[in-house]
């Protein structure tokens, strides 16, 4: 008579414990799949503000409040929650890494960000709701994920448009480069008296008559149209600085480009021919490198601006070059 | 409670399987995204942002054969949005039965958005000129050269005597007169337009309003030597004229025209056309005059 008691005694007992166990799982598949996508939300946010760090050391502005709104965005797009505070410090942190992955200052502090930024590593949270039994008291579980994305230097294009015909010396790209000093393209010659300035008629480019012409036209980020210069090669000298027709091509090229920076200055972002060694009459070109050069700095007797990193390609597997000029290339971080 | 027990278990492998299928799901969308965000802009193909979704969900082996499983979208020019959906198919009796409205499937879906690089720096944009760039033969004519190059002086210190006109015959002096088309203006901006006067002349600047329509104007020419005051700007720009300029007009009428007092100038010259106290909607005409060996 007693048997049936038991048989519901020992059910109740079990279903309960069979639920709670089904609970428990259910809530582990839940923290996984939200894991999974707050995978998605930092490797996106990540990518994302490294290439916002690569646009804000073009520009020069290095504006760290530009760098947390588009992590932010990508983030909250990838369904991480916002709590409206300025870097959403609750869901959302972040660190700038530079170009060997080492944390040098964290996202959010306003002002602008270091020089050396090359990418950035993305944390983000989120509360999940479990399914467990209201006696085990845990309605929800804080999962967090994360990820880093950096410009990694790379070897530069092997060939580019738009190059302006001033070759820099490698060496000299590579110290203004590293230090963020700026760098006069007309105080920079090849030799004694030797100016820098390329004949780039020789190498197909396209011509307009006069040499001054010439030098103007490849000077204005337009006229060469679809042609490339492309490396390793030689490239011949001209014969004669000028630097006012090439100041004239750059003041157009400013113009053209239409960017302005922080500070109210247009600006233009161009390529120019790095050479390794030169004779008397040509250049060896081995790189490419990339200059923000503000209007304001350009004369007939002085082109100043500051050599900046670029993207060598949208996407691709950073090859080491034998010396950083600028190429890079954005992706995850292992 | 065997039957009670068999459906607990069946319920428990549906909802299982479900999350799976869901983790699944995400990292599907989220390597098709970011395969779609490879190119500068939208370049990369469907196709291969499918490959690369059927690739990851290869543990799915029904997912590419669901209508409509795959939706790719660029929300803004800035990224890309990839959407994967699933039915899962429910073993469940009862679940069958009760679940949406007894089709007996779950609708799975994920999405991953992700940024699609932009080119830099930016290209410059192509604008056609009123008259091509001087030739391998160097005639002496004026040329116009609307807003796009800003030649800030002749070039002229390293010139050779190549440059000199050669034998080849050459029109007489004529007058020029180049209409061009001013863009509406908001409230104090104005549009510029750099004109390049080879053979000595002046220059004259007319600005016409619709009909019977007289609005606050002003036109203003500068030399660009040393270099152009709108060097940099946009076109139209929101700027007063600057100081600085050779000539200048202003009036509150349908008509205004400007001439620069000197008649043998040559070199780079902007013209700005600036609109005072209220918006001009609408595009108007301005006609330069100059002198000439060949008009364009």
């Amino acid at each position: 008579m007693r048997a049936p008691a038991q048989v519901l005694i020992v059910f109740a007992i079990t279903v309960v414990s069979i639920l709670t166990v089904v609970g428990l799982l259910y809530s582990f598949g839940l923290v996984l799949a939200q894991r999974r996508a707050l995978q998605t939300a930092a490797d996106a946010s990540s990518l994302r503000g490294t290439w916002q760090v690569l646009s804000e050391l073009a520009s020069d502005n290095r504006s760290d409040s530009a760098v947390v709104a588009s992590i932010v965005q990508l983030a909250m797009t990838n369904g991480v929650p916002s709590d409206g505070t300025a870097a959403n410090a609750s869901y959302i942190s972040a660190t700038y890494l530079d170009s060997s992955g080492s944390t040098i200052a964290p996202v959010g502090s306003g002002g602008t960000f270091p020089a050396g930024a090359r990418g950035v590593a993305v944390s983000v949270k989120n509360q999940v709701p479990t399914v467990l039994p209201g006696f085990v008291k845990v309605w929800q579980v804080l999962v967090q994920d994360s990820a880093s994305a950096m410009a990694k230097p790379t070897v530069p294009p092997v060939v580019v448009n738009a190059v302006i015909p001033i070759s820099v010396l490698a060496s000299d790209v590579r110290i203004a480069y590293a230090a963020h000093t700026s760098y006069d393209l007309f105080s920079h010659p090849v030799s004694v008296g030797h100016p820098p300035t390329l004949d780039l008629a020789a190498a197909g480019a396209p011509t307009f008559g006069l040499p001054t012409t010439n030098l103007q036209n490849w000077s204005d980020g337009q006229h060469t149209a679809g042609w490339q210069l492309s490396q390793p090669g030689n490239v011949s000298l001209a014969d004669a600085a000028y630097y006012d027709s090439i100041a004239a091509g750059l003041h157009d090229n400013v113009r053209r480009q239409a960017l302005v920076d922080a500070s109210g200055a247009g600006y233009a972002l161009v390529m120019l021919p790095v050479y390794d060694t030169a004779t008397a009459t040509s250049v060896h070109i081995v790189s490419f490198a990339q200059l923000k050069l503000r209007n304001a700095d350009i004369s007939s007797t002085s082109a100043r601006g500051w050599f900046v990193p670029y993207t060598a390609a949208a996407w691709g597997t950073p090859v080491a070059p034998p010396i950083d000029l600028g190429a890079t290339l954005v992706g995850l971080a292992p | 409670m065997a039957p009670i027990l068999i459906l607990l278990a069946m319920s428990v492998w549906d909802g299982g399987s479900a999350l799976r299928e869901q983790v699944v799901l995400q990292q599907a969308a989220r390597d098709g995204a970011r395969v779609a965000a490879t190119g500068y802009g939208p370049t990369v193909l469907n196709s291969v942002v499918a490959n690369a979704v059927i690739a990851s969900a290869r543990d799915l082996p029904g997912l590419g054969s669901t209508p409509g499983y795959l939706t790719i979208s660029y929300p803004d020019p800035q990224s890309v949005q990839v959407r994967v959906v699933y039915a899962h198919s429910l073993i469940t009796p009862v679940l069958r039965q009760l679940w949406s409205g007894g089709s007996g499937t779950i609708s799975l879906q994920a999405s991953a958005t992700f940024y699609l690089p932009q080119l830099t720096p930016v290209p410059a944009t192509l604008v056609p000129t009123a008259t091509p760039i001087p030739t391998s033969t160097p005639l002496p004519t004026a040329t116009l050269v609307p807003a796009t190059a800003t030649p800030t002086a002749p070039p002229t210190a390293t010139a050779t005597l190549t440059a000199l006109p050669t034998a080849t015959p050459t029109p007489g002096i004529t007058t020029c007169r180049y209409t061009i088309t001013i863009p509406p203006l908001i409230n104090n901006s104005g549009y510029w337009f750099v004109v390049q006067l080879i053979d000595p002349s002046y220059l004259d600047a007319s600005w016409t309003m619709a009909v019977d329509a007289r609005e606050n104007i002003e036109v203003v020419v500068y030399a660009n030597t040393p270099t152009n005051p709108f060097a940099g700007d946009p076109d139209p720009v929101t700027l007063d004229p600057p100081a600085g300029d050779l000539v200048n007009n202003r009036s509150n009428t349908n008509f205004l025209d400007v001439r620069t007092p000197q008649s043998n100038l040559t070199g780079s010259f902007s013209v700005y056309f600036f609109k005072r106290g209220g918006n001009l909607a609408v595009p108007t005409d301005a006609v330069l005059e100059y002198q000439s060996r060949q008009c364009p």
